[in-house]
């Protein structure tokens, strides 16, 4: 079982995830203003004994990655902050982002509408959204922790169809991991470590994964049936 | 082969259909490797099918592994990378596809299978004269042009291997395979992702990014029904451009196709001196 972080007393908490860049403003403003009590922290179950287990951990990470880019685009220092490379490239990634999350939405609404996770809650508070080194290191550690992800699930997923999906989905999370990493540091195609000694992707299981998120999500995940 | 003759006698015409694919590029290069299952279809035949698949698929992976390593053995100088900004890059992807070699050829070995082995000399990158790869821009397109191909060769046979472990080292390649191609396509002053099925990529790679083509080879005909890259169409879902949210394009670049052995092995071929057979 993965426990979330128990401090929620925090500004972006309440960002909603993948609400795309006007909604998450308009959350923000609305927290600015007028704060409310946020709705406790449910505990969400993923269980990897079938393949909707499966897709509701990529909902639950593209989820996380479209909220954490449309904050990102959002903020009023990014046209400051960023060059305009750079901000083309955040802008695509975020697109990219949202698009994988409104997918697994709705293909899982139609496969297993009484399966599917709610929509979880950010907490972003440790991230400085107006500074270049904090966002792109954050950006860097997203897109490595997704390729990781899909890898590590793949052996999970009984569906050819599914298997495939997530190969379409973690190709490009891996080129935007590369493309990140190029930002940080030229020539670089990812963080320090994250290939191993064959230059193999090093990937992870599910309970490390969710472990490394649980500190931008409020919600408590737990992870079943994942070996 | 007998393999395929010991399979239609036990599995029936869709596992011939499959092994078909899976065989095909060993072709006359694999003979080792398709002699070696016969141990595993002696000890039992319900796993043969299994393990022979998946023996083949490393094989054709490692098939593409050795043709990029060539490419870059040979091209990775500074003669021909002219920006010296970037040959850390070409450094690493050259050093990754040679470690790509060993491991698959050490992974077949330790599973008791002869992994296929080729010298530099096995491919030819000038395509019988059409190319000129010492000249840096054609360089980095067939760069582009490979690594591109070898993203969507991993992905169309993920769903074909059995062994979970196999399957994981496979899917570890894939991902390194992309973060290779994004780099290139930025050097070219691309985005690291695909807009769609390859009007913006020059005429020689334009088929990597487009749906899967049929191959004749040997008087029979494979195909290849893999979308292009302009496939908006996922897991039965259509997505649309979202106003203000994401256009068609972003739409396109946000998932990867996959393509089977048959486009694939078109795409090599003019490269590959031996016959990659069907």
């Amino acid at each position: 079982m993965i426990t979330a972080p128990t401090d929620r007393r925090g500004f972006f908490k309440r960002a909603g995830l993948g609400l795309g860049a006007v909604a998450a403003v308009s959350t923000l403003q609305a927290c600015d203003s007028d704060p409310v009590t946020p709705p406790p922290a449910g505990a969400v179950t993923l269980d990897f004994s079938s393949d909707v287990g499966v897709l509701n951990y990529a909902y639950a990470l593209e989820q996380l990655e479209a909220g954490f880019y449309a904050t990102v685009i959002a903020n009023s220092a990014f046209s400051s902050t960023f060059s305009s490379s750079e901000q083309a490239i955040l802008r695509d990634i975020a697109a990219h982002e949202a698009i994988h999350d409104d997918f697994f939405k709705t293909a899982i609404m139609a496969a297993a509408p009484t399966q599917i996770i709610p929509r979880l809650t950010a907490d972003f508070s440790s991230i400085n959204f107006a500074n270049k080194a904090s966002v792109l290191g954050t950006a860097q550690v997203f897109e490595d922790l997704g390729v990781s992800a899909y890898n590590g699930a793949g052996r999970f997923i009984a569906s050819d169809d599914y298997l495939t999906l997530a190969g379409k989905i973690v190709s490009v999370e891996a080129r935007h991991a590369s493309i990140i990493s190029g930002l940080l540091q030229a020539n670089a195609i990812s963080s320090p470590g994250q290939l191993d000694a064959n230059a193999l992707d090093i990937s992870k299981t599910p309970q490390m994964v969710i472990g490394a998120a649980s500190t931008y999500i409020v919600e408590t995940i737990n992870v079943t049936n994942a070996g | 082969m007998d393999t395929n003759l010991l399979s239609v006698v036990e599995h029936g015409a869709e596992a011939v259909e499959s092994r078909r694919n899976a065989l095909a590029f060993v072709g006359k290069l694999g003979a080792g490797a398709v002699l070696s299952m016969l141990p595993f279809g002696l000890a039992k035949e319900a796993q043969a099918q299994s393990a022979g698949n998946d023996v083949d698929i490393l094989n054709y992976a490692l098939t593409l592994e050795y043709l990029e390593r060539s490419f870059y053995n040979q091209y990775v100088t500074d003669a021909v990378i002219t920006d010296a900004a970037v040959r850390p890059l070409f450094t690493q992807i050259r050093n990754d596809e040679r470690k790509h070699v060993d491991f698959l050829s050490g992974a077949l070995t330790a599973a008791g299978a002869t992994p296929v082995s080729f010298d530099d000399s096995a491919f030819d990158f000038t395509a019988g004269g059409m190319f000129t790869p010492t000249d840096y821009a054609t360089f980095l397109i067939l760069s582009q042009g490979f690594e591109d191909t070898g993203v969507r060769a991993y992905k169309g046979q993920a769903a074909n291997i059995t062994n979970k472990d196999y399957l994981t080292a496979a899917l570890n390649i894939h991902s390194v395979e992309a973060r290779h191609a994004a780099a290139v396509r930025k050097v070219r002053g691309l985005a690291g992702w695909i807009p769609g099925d390859g009007t913006d990529a020059p005429a020689p790679i334009r088929p990597v990014y487009q749906a899967g083509q049929s191959r004749t080879n040997g008087g029979q005909t494979a195909m290849d029904p893999s979308p292009s890259e302009s496939n908006v169409t996922q897991g039965g879902v259509t997505l649309a451009a979202v106003a203000g949210r994401y256009t068609l394009q972003q739409i396109q670049e946000a998932f990867d196709e996959p393509l089977g052995t048959a486009s694939v092995k078109n795409i090599a071929d003019p490269f590959v001196i031996p016959d990659l057979g069907l």
